[in-house]
């Protein structure tokens, strides 16, 4: 309506104008002020042809509309906002799209006043001056106008802007209190005339913060801005589209790429590590290549807890990671709230993780070049006994044992063999190598890449290594206005080599080097053994170092703790991994109408990988030994298609502005695998098995497994409302049909909403520095997690039931578990509630509080025994819940010349068990001959918690045994001996049992912080990246004790050995009679928290004016410390333990390869 | 341009509706070689493989751990003693030994009661089966179907003598029931067995093949077992149907004592004439210990796995 009437007024207005003789004059007029002013703006409109696609100030989007439409645009320069979009003036059809889409989202009006004319307003009073402006034969109001030659006095200044990088391209200038302006140019260069010395210049740029300059008697002014640290205009990505972060209302974590610059990152997991909230991530190993744990808003389930990867819109199964090569990544998005997890449906909740990648921008061609090599060595080794106190120790122990003396003179041993130095190297390499090449004109852009990355391990280097070739090819094309097509092909190689237990109690080189004694010898020399015929090292295949001495085998410590140089030499080179990925998608999008967009995505992931290793005569010691030679061979491929359908649409109603999605996805993954195993070949290592040699079959033994197909077809639509971005309004709901649901629930639906309120927006807040930006927001959804194994609802039929009839022995089979045709997804509920801020100008707050609920966790059923199942049925029973805070903080300022940064980001979280049905709990890990589980998942508890007896100190004399009696008087532990452990009868049964265990410990953390401060002056900048986390206990199980001979670390030093000397270590006895060790107890529990240096670096940029003479764009050098210090109270190697293959070894250090900390040293390069 | 962007918007929408059409049997994966139960006894062979499991827990001599129906058995009476390193070896055999068994004694009580049960879980679940097997002949199914009735009587007969008051559970129970059954009286169950057991006579063979088919059951094993239960049954009133029962198998041609006592301890005796129903045990199953518990012979007899 209101419109209507202002069409009216218009119509009088230019019959005014028709009725007026110097109308032509006055459109010349028009064309020549324009013409005037956008001569300011010509080389904005010049540089879109190489730029297309770069965020511009509107009026050089005006101008540059002006010849594409051929009309005039008419405004008061000061009513045009300083905001850069980023906008295809040729996408559209009739120069009203493009008004309407410019000018909504300011509130601005639009009226053709001729047929090539259009005046632009923010209210009716200035219509009317503008359209009087034009009707003035001479010229316009000063508002209007932006030149003037009748100002004799005019000055002429230059200058230049910059950021702490370099130039400013795009950087708005304008005289204030006038529509007098210009735009900074590739160099950061502009020129203005202004009217007098006394004049004011505005410099700004979205995303830096605003100055104003007296030019005073200046002719050159160089300044430099300083980045508005909040970020609020940055565009984040969101499932199946792109949101600005200021009307974001759900809670998603986002690193950019430039967050990450130059940083070493070796794998996805360590952009996101430290850097957001609400993500707990842990290294699974230090082995080059080696996985890391990823946890969005703690323990969301029993089962599987790793994210949801989607890379370029496609979904993938975790796992398989590290084929993207970092330096490809343009953004990660964790989607961690309900609501906008709720369009991934039954897969998101256990967290999304959103992956784009570097896309070409049309202009110039770039080439970059990045690169860094490195050394890289433990941070730090146990402190273990040397040959001298093992003797006494374990002669102590024996005696106690009521054995004799084993070492007769331990004096002589001296310090025997440092085991940990023979495997670690300090001096392991690490190099990664990038070029990428991007451009494109305004009809096609690409981004293309190769990389390479090479990691040596720092333990046992020669069979723990990495190294990884990728290749990346993204492009977009606009074949015409209305139809794109692009594609993301990325391409990788991996070859790699494990030393096989990284955290396993069973051998290995750590666990050898950490359980080995240190009075054998590395080699043997002493020519008596080497000479005796009846020797093990003149009897068996043992092995032999470079010059041929035999190494040694330990005579006190046996099973599977080996010489772990031994070891190596039968490893190294006889074992390899490779895999080739190829990840791509293809896209193809319609604009039909406008707003409309139609899109379809067919995305695929095609790997292949396998081992080939070979397996050597060998004899390690007693009970390690191989005496038929195999050759292993495996392959595998696995094969996932994605197939996106989208339909969206935006439009601006005036302060409206809806967003509508739907879509439908199919979605297949196949894995397949087959291996064989080629004995008895007559080679000795890898490099000359192969399967061409004839071998009889019975030598030849193949295996080989299809995995089910797991397949997902689903509908999902999201409308997103927002009026006059204050108030913000989402939702979406998606179904999700999978092959694992049970017949009765074979589709889930999966609904989430969310809300936000830009209070800051309101017309009643106070403008003010003190907060300048503020936004509450809630959300609430429904998701799932259909990782619930495939088949897991029908029942299926098994042999081995067999009973014999006469002489035949019959097969029989049965139905195992009874079918559950309920079976379905494991459902998470959460609440989310946040905040956005901007304070003190500069500096951006993000808060949030979630409650998430996970019910129905998949858990088998117990079933009474009158059923007769030979197997309980998995039925959805358990439920779990997670609680947290996460609190984001951004600071930037320039104090002088320098420039700083700080971000800083904590979360914390509580998990609890709140239900397993009937089960009164689950045991979790176990490690070798401790006696009973280490972990529970019992209700009430955290996930995985620590289980086991309580000690209230040391018995330091017989009195104190005897004194320990329980009701009935009788001792509680008759056969304890002083220095044992007094373990607390918590059932009060007075007696010592299974039943006296209890919660003991939290393994997982309950806290994670990270911050990233940073200062640049000039040229130079340094950074300083560091992150912990904390509130969960470790659990040191790093020496066996079912080898009582094993080495100890010198914590034993301090073992009890008499009255008084120890409340807390026992003393040290042979077949440890009273469970000192044997049962787990708080002595293992150590502290998990940590605070690492992750990243200190240095750098230096090479000034402009030295570059531009080698055409060269940017040059930077650094130097970085990666994981620098770590402090910590724990006495394992590394604190930081996520749980291989399985989750239940959270927490549990069995002898866990470290983390390397390394210095590199590191070069980028742009042309 | 319009008309070609209409076409392909078409086409697009014809893309995504075919898609959508197509979804229902992409959800219905392959198996990958599991067996389901809903696609099983489909054919004579695999009926009579669920025959053979239904046999299967009469073997069963450990469960949980140690638990030989017979060795059990005697300990009570006063033929053995339960012996063993010292009092604690076995808690399970002692208790039974001094008559001290209680609901937590280790082991031997839930595995006699899994045993039976596991039994009349595969008995339930053949008989649901046993009339739609395409192929298998009349004759078979009515045979199959007796050996069930017989076998469900027997398991039902151990429980109601080890247990008292048991759940009589005559059908594969429906997910609903799983949690709600509740104990029968032991009249009761007697009343099933023998019902199940006089359902059986009819339809099982007075002989057969020893070589091929030695163990399975005949007429007259059920009719012993029928008369042996009624005596269990101890009611003065129904003597002279357990005398009714037994006397057919003592009037039958195929059942008497053998000439020579030591003839039936001898292992090439197997199936003779003096034996109406035997529980047979092999080593040829190949097992040793480390398929501990699943031995599907006997832990005391399987050759490799040598006890007592």
């Amino acid at each position: 309506m209101r419109k209507r009437t202002l069409a009216g007024k218009l119509l009088l207005l230019v019959l005014l104008f028709l009725g007026n003789s110097t109308l032509m004059n006055a459109r010349s007029q028009t064309n020549a002020w324009l013409t005037s002013y956008s001569q300011a703006s010509a080389n904005v409109a010049r540089q879109y042809q190489d730029q297309g696609g770069q965020a511009r100030s509107i009026s050089s989007i005006l101008a540059e509309a002006r010849k594409i439409f051929d009309v005039d645009f008419i405004y008061e320069s000061k009513v045009m906002p300083s905001a850069r979009v980023i906008i295809d003036v040729d996408k559209y059809k009739s120069v009203e799209d493009f008004l309407d889409e410019l000018l909504r989202p300011y509130n601005l009006k639009y009226k053709k006043v001729l047929s090539k004319a259009y005046v632009i307003y923010s209210n009716n009073p200035e219509l009317k001056r503008l359209i009087a402006s034009l009707l003035k034969q001479d010229g316009m109001s000063a508002d209007v106008a932006t030149t003037s030659s009748s100002d004799a006095k005019a000055i002429l200044v230059t200058g230049k802007i910059s950021d702490e990088k370099g130039p400013l391209e795009g950087v708005s200038v304008v005289v204030k209190g006038t529509s007098k302006g210009t735009v900074t140019d590739k160099e950061g260069r502009f020129k203005l005339e202004v009217n007098d010395a006394n004049a004011v210049l505005v410099f700004s740029l979205v995303g830096y913060q605003t100055k104003e300059e007296v030019v005073g008697n200046r002719s050159d002014i160089a300044l430099t801005l300083v980045s508005q640290s909040q970020g609020l205009n940055d565009v984040i990505v969101v499932g199946y589209g792109t949101q600005k972060k200021s009307v974001v209302t759900g809670a998603i974590s986002s690193v950019k790429a430039s967050d990450l610059d130059d940083q070493p990152v070796y794998r996805l997991e360590d952009a996101l590590q430290g850097r957001t909230t609400g993500v707990s991530i842990a290294a699974n190993s230090g082995q080059p290549g080696s996985t890391e744990q990823v946890r969005v808003r703690g323990i969301t389930t029993i089962n599987g807890n790793d994210p949801l990867y989607v890379v370029d819109g496609v979904v993938l199964d975790g796992g398989g990671l590290d084929y993207l090569n970092p330096a490809d990544i343009e953004s990660i998005e964790v989607l961690k709230d309900a609501a906008s997890q709720a369009i991934y449906g039954a897969r998101a909740s256990t967290g999304v993780i959103l992956v784009t990648t570097k896309k070409g921008k049309a202009g110039t061609m770039r080439v970059s070049y990045d690169g860094f090599y490195g050394s890289q060595g433990p941070a730090r080794k146990l402190h273990l006994l040397d040959a001298e106190q093992y003797a006494t120790l374990r002669n102590e122990s024996s005696l106690a044992g009521g054995k004799g003396v084993i070492f007769a003179n331990p004096q002589s041993l001296g310090k025997g063999t440092d085991w940990q130095s023979q495997i670690f190297d300090n001096n392991a390499s690490i190099m990664s190598h990038q070029l990428s090449i991007s451009g494109g004109t305004d009809k096609s852009t690409f981004y293309t890449s190769l990389g390479y990355f090479d990691q040596n391990g720092i333990v046992a280097d020669p069979i723990s290594w990495y190294k990884r070739i990728t290749a990346r090819f993204n492009g977009a094309h606009k074949v015409t206005p209305w139809l794109n097509f692009g594609e993301n092909i990325g391409y990788s190689y991996i070859r790699n080599q494990g030393l096989g237990n990284t955290n396993s109690e069973f051998g290995g080189p750590l666990s050898s080097a950490i359980n080995l004694d240190p009075t054998t010898p590395v080699v043997i020399t002493d020519p008596t053994i080497l000479n005796d015929p009846n020797s093990i090292y003149n009897t068996k295949p043992v092995v032999r170092d470079a010059q041929g001495r035999p190494y040694a085998i330990s005579n006190y410590v046996g099973q599977e703790e080996t010489n772990p140089l031994a070891y190596i030499k039968t490893q190294q080179g006889n074992s390899y991994n490779w895999s080739h990925n190829f990840i791509s998608d293809a896209y193809m999008s319609i604009l039909p109408v406008k707003g409309l967009e139609l899109k379809t995505n067919i995305g695929t992931k095609l790997a292949f990988w396998g081992t080939n290793s070979f397996t050597p005569i060998y004899y390690l010691n007693g009970s390690q030994g191989n005496v038929i030679t195999n050759y292993y061979r495996d392959a595998e491929n696995l094969f996932i298609w994605d197939w996106e359908n989208t339909a969206s649409y935006n439009r601006h109603f005036g302060l409206h502005n809806v967003t509508a999605l739907i879509g439908q996805s199919a979605w297949e993954n196949n894995h397949a695998q087959i291996n064989g195993n080629f004995q008895y070949m007559p080679v000795t290592s890898l490099s000359q098995a192969t399967p061409n040699y004839s071998l009889p079959n019975a030598d030849k033994v193949a295996n080989g497994k299809d995995d089910v197909a797991h397949t997902l077809s689903s509908e999902f639509a999201r409308v997103v409302y927002s009026y006059d971005e204050r108030y913000l309004l989402e939702g979406q709901i998606r179904r999700d049909g999978s092959s694992r649901f049970g017949s009765n629930n074979k589709y889930g639906y999966f609904p989430g909403g969310s809300i936000g309120w830009v209070v800051t927006r309101e017309n009643f807040f106070p403008t003010s520095k003190a907060l300048s930006f503020l936004k509450i927001r809630g959300s609430y959804g429904v998701t799932g997690n259909d990782n619930i194994g495939d088949f897991a609802y029908v029942s299926t039929v098994s042999g081995g039931r067999n009973y014999t009839l006469g002489n035949n022995y019959e097969v029989g089979n049965s139905p195992n578990a009874p079918p559950n045709p309920d079976l379905k997804w494991e459902q998470t509920t959460q609440v989310d509630a946040g905040l956005d801020a901007v304070v003190l100008s500069n500096i951006s707050v993000t808060l949030d509080l979630y409650n998430k609920k996970t019910t129905g966790m998949l858990l088998d059923q117990q079933l009474p025994l009158y059923v007769g199942s030979s197997a309980n049925p998995p039925g959805n029973i358990g439920n779990m819940s997670n609680k947290g805070i996460e609190l984001e903080l951004g600071y930037n300022k320039k104090v002088g010349q320098v420039n700083l940064g700080l971000h800083a980001n904590g979360s914390l979280m509580q998990n609890r068990v709140t239900s397993l049905g009937i089960t009164p709990f689950q045991t979790g890990a176990h490690i070798q001959s401790v006696q009973y589980e280490l972990t529970r998942n019992q209700p009430g508890y955290s996930w995985n918690s620590f289980y086991g007896f309580k000690s209230e100190g040391i018995f330091q004399t017989q009195a104190d045994v005897a004194n320990y009696v329980n009701k009935a008087g009788q001792m509680i532990q008759p056969k304890a001996k002083p220095g044992d452990y007094k373990w607390a009868d918590l059932n009060g049964d007075g007696k010592i049992s299974d039943s006296d265990r209890t919660i003991i410990g939290n393994s997982i953390p309950t806290y994670t912080f990270g911050f990233t401060a940073t200062a640049a002056w000039k040229g130079f900048d340094i950074l300083i990246f560091g992150q912990g986390a904390g509130g969960n206990k470790l659990y040191q199980g790093l020496r066996r004790l079912d080898i009582q001979t094993a080495n100890y670390s010198t914590a034993a030093l301090r073992r009890w050995t008499g009255a008084g000397t120890s409340n807390n270590y026992p003393r040290l006895v042979d077949g440890d009679p009273n469970n000192n060790f044997i049962y787990p107890s708080a002595f293992y529990l150590e502290s998990g928290a940590y605070f690492r240096i992750k990243n200190l670096q240095i750098g230096y940029t090479l000034p402009q004016s030295l570059l531009r003479k080698a055409t060269l764009n940017k040059v930077r050098v650094y130097v970085s410390g990666y994981n620098l210090i770590t402090f910590t109270h724990y006495t394992g190697y590394d604190p930081e333990i996520g749980g291989i293959n399985n989750q239940n070894n959270v927490g549990i250090d069995r002898g866990f390869y470290p983390q390397a900390r390394s210095f590199q040293a590191g070069l980028s390069v742009g042309f | 341009m319009k008309r070609s962007t209409l076409l392909y918007c078409s086409l697009f929408a014809g893309i995504v509706l075919g898609v959508g059409a197509c979804k229902k049997s992409f959800l219905n994966v392959n198996p990958e070689g599991q067996v389901f139960e809903s696609n099983y006894y489909q054919t004579p062979d695999e009926a009579f493989s669920g025959l053979v499991a239904a046999y299967n827990p009469l073997a069963w001599t450990v469960v949980s751990s140690y638990a030989p129906k017979m060795v059990l058995l005697t300990l009570a009476s006063d033929e053995a003693y339960a012996g063993g390193g010292s009092s604690s070896d076995n808690p399970g055999f002692q208790a039974w030994n001094t008559y001290t068994l209680n609901s937590g004694t280790p082991n031997v009580p839930p595995d006699l009661w899994q045993r039976n049960f596991t039994g009349i879980f595969r008995v339930n679940t053949m008989l649901s089966k046993i009339n739609g097997v395409p192929g298998l002949t009349t004759d078979l199914q009515t045979r199959y179907t007796a050996e069930m009735y017989f076998l469900r009587a027997y398991y039902y007969f151990d429980l109601v003598r080890e247990f008292g008051n048991v759940p009589l559970i005559t059908k594969v129970l429906p997910q609903s029931d799983f949690y709600n059954q509740v104990q029968a009286k032991p009249a009761d169950v007697y009343a099933q067995i023998e019902k199940d057991l006089n359902a059986a006579i009819p339809g099982l063979p007075a002989t057969v093949n020893i070589a091929t088919e030695g163990g399975r059951v005949t007429k007259g094993a059920a009719q012993a077992l029928l008369g042996k239960v009624i005596i269990y049954e101890n009611n003065n009133g129904r003597m002279q149907d357990a005398a009714n029962a037994l006397e057919q198998v003592n009037t039958s041609p195929n059942y008497h004592l053998l000439p020579n006592y030591a003839d039936i301890f001898n292992p090439g005796n197997k199936f003779n004439a003096e034996s109406i129903f035997e529980i047979v045990h092999t080593n040829q199953s190949g097992k040793t210990w480390s398929n501990w518990p699943n031995f599907d012979g006997n832990v005391g007899s399987d050759g490799r796995a040598t006890f007592l």
